[in-house]
């Protein structure tokens, strides 16, 4: 899984057909991911309650909540960057004691070293998965990824010198590079304008379809449409504390043409279920006694 | 202090030309002003108090003193200084990032680091061979303190953001000093080092009064002794001009360095 060769990813992005993916989806595969009666709290507040979840591998997961549910705790979690106040995570059968370069992160927007150029920051992740290539090799790699996500000619650049979208773009690239075979994403395109996000959103689908290697993503997100566009499965987390309310299985597999998608009205009929669920989750919460106050009130 | 340096940048656009030379007119304000209080004024003493003619005079003459003490000034300033960076940064690294090491060694940082340095001179002179390695020592332990507190700091500030990144890539402990630690603090080391400059200058002249037979601080100190205060003006004059541009040698390095804080 480590020496993944960007050249077949190359070739295959271009000729990547959909009937290879809907076989590589359909497949029963090993479960990659499982996470098993999982509480965590900061301090004393719980933020997840007794969550359980078995990921398949090669499945594109969209963890859908809204702020404060713990979504992005959960991802820390998988990660290993966080440990449970009780509750087991394991991956592929091995508990997750901590970070490893088996499981990629892309975060909101910080996943570059700010002092390093693109280049440099690739190198990094590409020295990691293979270790002692030479650095005309090294070079050749970053820049083959840096291309694969659209940043032609901007390996000498820094991470302040370019755009949210091309910092984002520039993480994917970076986590590819890694090999990881799971890929956990903590809303990568929520700091980016609408036209960007489109845009990454389609770019990690295709990456997604392209790849010979199947990758286990799983992908936070507050925004629905995005969760129903990109996730084979949706999780919908509620708030206070966190837990799984639905389980959503997406079925519009492999064909995902945005506008057709976007329009259709079996999409808009689950986004409006999945959105309904949200409601009822907070309403839940206003019956159990919590108060929303109106914007600058005081309680 | 970066960010106000980025906002002065970009805002050079207004006046093209004065914008940025300001601080000249006050020098020549002050320049005007010594001119007048010493040429229209009756003074007294005018010895204690020489014109700018006079002064510059006295510099030009005493130019070749002054340049071979500015070199046995750094011959004590550059490895004093240099070894606090050294030290004090690394071991600042060390400090603020592996915790026991933290908790052994801040108490006594804590009760140390507040020592105003120059209380060391009159030991070290008496304590060290010869004066220039006790010099050396007093400006290593002036300039230390401040680049090993900034080091420290930064190093147990390092923004969780590149914690988790260094964790998710699978870095080691010295790979994360070296690669994520190191960068990380680097803003907070220049802090530290421009303080500990200021210091090391200080210290360095205070050094040369006590005891130096060359140097900057004994060049003034000297002239004092013999009155001769146009030469003693023009001593006070060009350390600071030396002062300053050594700041701004360190500076322009940081400037360097540091084009990704913003």
């Amino acid at each position: 899984m480590q020496g993944i060769n960007p050249h077949s990813e190359n070739s295959s992005l271009v000729n990547g057909s959909k009937g290879n993916v809907e076989n590589k989806r359909s497949d029963k595969k090993s479960i990659a991911l499982s996470v098993e009666h999982v509480s965590f709290a900061y301090d004393a507040a719980l933020v997840l309650k007794d969550i359980n979840l078995t990921i398949q591998e090669g499945e594109f997961i969209a963890v859908l909540g809204p702020s404060g549910c713990g979504k992005t705790s959960l991802l820390r979690l998988l990660a290993g960057l966080e440990k449970p106040v009780s509750g087991k995570l394991l991956h592929q059968g091995n508990p997750i004691t901590g970070p490893n370069i088996e499981r990629g992160v892309v975060f909101q927007d910080y996943s570059l070293f700010p002092w390093l150029n693109l280049q440099d920051n690739m190198e990094i992740a590409i020295n990691k998965a293979r270790k002692g290539l030479a650095r005309a090799e090294r070079n050749q790699i970053a820049e083959e990824y840096l291309n694969l996500v659209g940043l032609q000619g901007m390996a000498f650049k820094h991470p302040y010198e370019i755009s949210g979208g091309m910092r984002q773009r520039a993480a994917i690239a970076r986590s590819l590079a890694l090999g990881s075979p799971v890929l956990l994403m903590d809303e990568p395109f929520g700091a980016l304008d609408p036209v960007n996000r489109v845009r990454l959103q389609d770019l990690l689908l295709q990456l997604c379809r392209s790849t010979t290697t199947s990758r286990t993503i799983v992908f936070v997100t507050h925004d629905v449409e995005e969760a129903l566009y990109l996730g084979d499965r949706v999780i919908v987390l509620g708030t206070t504390p966190g837990r799984v309310i639905a389980e959503i299985k997406v079925p519009f597999d492999g064909q995902r043409q945005r506008y057709d998608l976007f329009h259709s009205i079996e999409f808009r009929k689950l986004a409006e279920q999945i959105s309904a669920l949200y409601h009822d989750d907070i309403e839940r919460q206003l019956e159990a006694g919590f108060v929303v106050s109106g914007e600058g009130e005081l309680i | 202090m970066t960010e106000s340096q980025h906002n002065s940048g970009s805002q050079k656009k207004g006046i093209r030309g004065i914008k940025g030379f300001e601080g000249i007119f006050l020098f020549l304000a002050l320049g005007l002003c010594w001119q007048f209080t010493t040429t229209m004024l009756p003074i007294q003493h005018s010895a204690l108090y020489p014109t700018p003619a006079v002064t510059f005079k006295a510099l030009l003459d005493s130019m070749p003193e002054l340049l071979k003490g500015t070199w046995s000034s750094f011959l004590i300033l550059i490895p004093g200084y240099l070894l606090a960076v050294l030290f004090g940064s690394v071991w600042g690294i060390i400090a603020g990032s592996i915790k026991w090491i933290h908790r052994v060694f801040d108490p006594f940082a804590k009760v140390a680091a507040p020592i105003p340095p120059t209380v060391y001179v009159p030991y070290a002179i008496a304590l060290m061979p010869t004066f220039r390695i006790s010099a050396i020592m007093v400006v290593f332990i002036g300039a230390f303190w401040p680049v090993f507190v900034n080091a420290a700091a930064g190093a147990a500030s390092v923004p969780l953001r590149y914690r988790d990144n260094a964790g998710i890539l699978g870095f080691g402990r010295f790979e994360y000093m070296r690669r994520v630690v190191f960068p990380a603090a680097l803003p907070n080391i220049f802090s530290g080092m421009a303080v500990g400059l200021a210091l090391a200058f200080i210290l360095l002249t205070v050094a040369e009064l006590f005891g130096a037979n060359q140097g900057l601080g004994r060049f003034v100190q000297y002239y004092a002794d013999y009155a001769d205060y146009p030469r003693m003006v023009a001593g006070i004059l060009y350390t600071g001009m030396v002062t300053f541009a050594t700041m701004a040698l360190l500076d322009f390095v940081k400037r360097r360095l540091l084009f990704w804080v913003r």
